[in-house]
């Protein structure tokens, strides 16, 4: 029997400083494996806690504001299934990559990585961009058939990589996207090659994706830290370069504690002001690839974006004018809307109760005005990971969840123009994986063989150096096989003239 | 009641228009280039198949068919400004060429193509007999018809689509879902595929009713510099019509049609 007394004290027991939250399943950092994890709440933050048989304990922040990670439980919206997957259940999530039959939504956004090469070598860079392959237009238009078939009607690919414009044949897949029916194409570049070559930047005019341009910040010291090199310069020349042929832009900034945090107001000040700029994405920097040293107990989280653009925008801005997205894991996104008008900003969210219309949980009635349930589905439509900034479809879809209460004024061609979308995007890596967010994950990464992979299963789990791995050694065949038929071109060249002899 | 020939030409007007064009999106029939992509897999087209696009319109979907599949295409059309437009925008590398033409008397070779295809416009000719037969004349025996359309019950039809609101929602002289397979037999094919596709159809009142909305509000604000009235009436029009959708009085469907020889 235990002594009732310690050093001559009466024991007495103790609450824990922390409120265990739930328990789900994730990764170990070290090994890949598959680890069961606990959610706990301390101090108002949610952290990650789990414990890997063979490298023991780690800890990780997932949200630094518990009450809004808890809040958006109701965003929870049911997904809608892919109409056909392309892998069995076997080992499990994230085990099955595919998708499997047990994914619980289908996919609003998907990726193609070109190539893996790039025209930077940036020090942060979660594709771990550097040698290795590069797709054909005959593969890439499989990819594309085969998301047709798993979408039936899909609505955004995004053209990625390493560098998707240094691509040689980026316009001819870019075509093959459109031909097959897909609404809006994006690519997912640097500007780089916008900035500097005339006639790339004229075939991109002529297809007209929205581009998807990284963009970290206005200070050179940002891009030093985060690529290496000063290219702010080169960004503005871009995006000017962009604004000259009518081609929107959204911004895309990695958010990096102790680098730009106290950027993100900037930023946004500078999306909303440029001409080309349709939206901005903040990104809190994924560590997985390559990435600068981190604290997994102080990385950038949702709330803290929100919390920056509140306190650096002058009152512009106020936390409930983001929402989170219920397509996707509520906690892995927040959009808002914002109409502008020269000096004027108006956040979307002031204008009417979202709540009210996408609350999944409680069980209510739609709001009073008649057309209450096109403004449910035009808010859908807003907040999903398929919204593209700057298409006229988002244009749309604001124009009818404003329209009973606030006539705007202008016709489709024109209210795009006064449209701007802030969307704050919080992937997982290793630290924070959590296999609840990714059986709900609706962005994913086509790779040549057909499946679709979540986006931060592909990032985190080891299907990227799988694919990485298998591509290169396809690559690599195929070069040494067109290595000997020019030497056996060259041989019988040479033998010729010898016969004659 | 208008002469066949003021038909044919008011219709072809109107699909050139830019108010079509707002409303429509670049693609003029349900589904878009999804659904002519489907069409096509459907019809199992092969690299090198020469297929012709009857009232190939602006010619996107000639377009998508040749660059999908390999297929060369021809484009006939009854609209010069549309087969001006098609040739217009096609590329230097394009598989797809243009011809001015009416789809009753087709300016094309007999056997000599492989497949055709005809969406969302059989339904507009005044005779369509005589298209089919001309579709089937310009095939090889064994040739493949694509057709997707608008199907209608009959009775459906309410009076206020009746006129040439209707015409141009390809309603008023649609089949019915099996009529076009009756169309197809008796025209010399036997049909080997047909696919229900009237969720198009509610996909594409979604998008209209939003940009109707915005349209309204812009003609509230700025005075209504032009006379909304049949627009104002849009709201309900649609409601009808997605009501006949629900109720399967009225659909989008695709056959396949393979040439008996």
């Amino acid at each position: 029997m235990d002594k009732p007394t310690v050093n001559g004290k009466l024991r007495v027991k103790q609450d824990a400083d922390y409120i265990f939250h739930e328990l789900t399943r994730s990764i170990c950092p070290e090994c890949k494996t598959v680890i069961d994890a606990q959610i706990i709440i301390q101090d108002n933050k949610v952290l990650m806690r789990k414990r890997c048989p063979e490298h023991g304990w780690f800890k990780g922040i997932i949200s630094s504001d518990a009450q809004m990670y808890v809040d958006s439980v109701k965003f929870n919206k049911p997904g809608t299934l892919p109409l056909e997957t392309s892998t069995e259940v076997k080992d499990g999530c994230p085990l099955d990559c595919g998708l499997c039959p047990e994914h619980k939504q289908h996919m609003c956004l998907a990726l193609i990585e070109v190539n893996s090469g790039c025209n930077l070598d940036c020090p942060i860079c979660f594709a771990n961009a550097g040698v290795g392959f590069s797709l054909t237009v005959e593969q890439v238009e499989f990819m594309l058939d085969r998301f047709v078939e798993i979408e039936g009607d899909p609505e955004v690919i995004q053209f990625s990589g390493g560098e998707p414009t240094i691509h040689p044949d980026l316009m001819e897949m870019i075509q093959a996207a459109k031909d097959r029916g897909i609404r809006q194409v994006m690519v997912n570049t640097n500007g780089v090659r916008i900035a500097r070559d005339d006639r790339f930047l004229d075939q991109l005019a002529e297809q007209n994706p929205v581009i998807y341009l990284q963009f970290d910040g206005l200070r050179p010291e940002t891009y030093v830290t985060i690529r290496g090199e000063d290219l702010l310069d080169l960004k503005l020349k871009a995006l000017e370069r962009l604004a000259g042929k009518g081609i929107d832009a959204v911004l895309v900034a990695a958010i990096e504690r102790g680098v730009n945090t106290d950027e993100v107001g900037a930023i946004l000040k500078f999306g909303l002001e440029h001409p080309a700029v349709r939206g901005v994405v903040f990104q809190p920097v994924t560590h997985v690839g390559r990435h600068i040293e981190f604290d997994p107990m102080d990385r950038v989280t949702i709330p803290d974006v929100i919390h920056g653009i509140v306190d650096q925008s002058a009152g512009r801005f106020v936390m409930e004018d983001f929402v989170p997205v219920p397509c996707c894991f509520p906690t892995c996104q927040v959009n808002s809307y914002v109409f502008v008008d020269g000096e004027t900003t108006v956040p979307l969210p002031r204008m009417l109760d979202i709540d009210q219309y996408l609350d999944y949980i409680t069980n209510r009635a739609l709001p009073k005005p008649t057309n209450s349930a096109d403004v449910q589905k035009a808010l859908e439509g807003l907040w999903s990971a398929s919204a593209v900034a700057g298409a006229e479809q988002t244009a749309d879809q604001f124009q009818c969840a404003c329209g009973p209460g606030l006539e705007l004024g202008y016709d489709t061609a024109h209210l795009k123009d006064h449209i701007f979308q802030i969307a704050i995007k919080d992937f997982l890596d290793p630290y924070t994986f959590n296999v609840k967010q990714v059986m709900k994950c609706c962005v994913g990464i086509l790779v040549p063989d057909g499946r679709i992979i979540p986006f931060c299963a592909y990032n985190s789990v080891g299907y990227r150096e799988e694919i990485r791995e298998q591509m290169t050694a396809e690559r690599t065949l195929e070069l040494a096989r067109e290595k000997i038929r020019f030497a056996e071109d060259h041989n019988s060249n040479q033998t010729l003239p010898l016969a004659d002899d | 009641m208008q002469s066949e020939a003021e038909a044919k030409a008011c219709c072809a007007d109107l699909y050139q228009s830019d108010m079509a064009k707002l409303i429509m999106g670049d693609t003029l029939h349900p589904g878009g280039l999804g659904l002519t992509n489907k069409l096509g897999r459907l019809m199992g087209l092969r690299a090198g198949d020469v297929v012709a696009d009857l009232a190939s319109a602006r010619g996107e979907s000639a377009q998508a068919l040749g660059r999908v599949f390999r297929c060369s295409v021809l484009g006939v059309e009854f609209g010069a400004q549309a087969v001006r437009h098609a040739a217009g925008a096609a590329p230097d590398s394009s598989r797809a060429r243009f011809v001015r033409g009416d789809a009753e008397n087709l300016p094309l070779r007999s056997g000599a193509f492989d497949a055709a295809v005809c969406e969302c416009s059989m339904s507009l000719f005044i005779n369509k007999a005589q298209a089919v037969a001309e579709t089937a004349r310009l095939l090889r025996p064994g040739g493949k018809f694509g057709l997707s359309d608008v199907t209608i019950e009959p009775g459906a039809l309410p009076a206020e689509l009746q006129g040439d609101l209707g015409q141009v929602l390809c309603m008023t002289s649609a089949l019915t879902a099996g009529g076009y397979v009756d169309l197809l037999d008796a025209g010399g094919f036997t049909v080997t595929e047909r696919l229900d596709a009237s969720v198009e159809i509610i996909k594409i009142l979604d998008e209209v009713e939003s940009k109707l909305a915005a349209f309204l509000a812009f003609q509230k604000m700025s005075g209504g510099v032009t006379d909304s009235r049949q627009l104002e009436r849009s709201p309900e029009l649609i409601a009808k019509v997605r009501e006949m959708v629900t109720a399967g009085e009225l659909g989008y469907w695709l056959y396949v049609g393979k040439k008996r020889p």
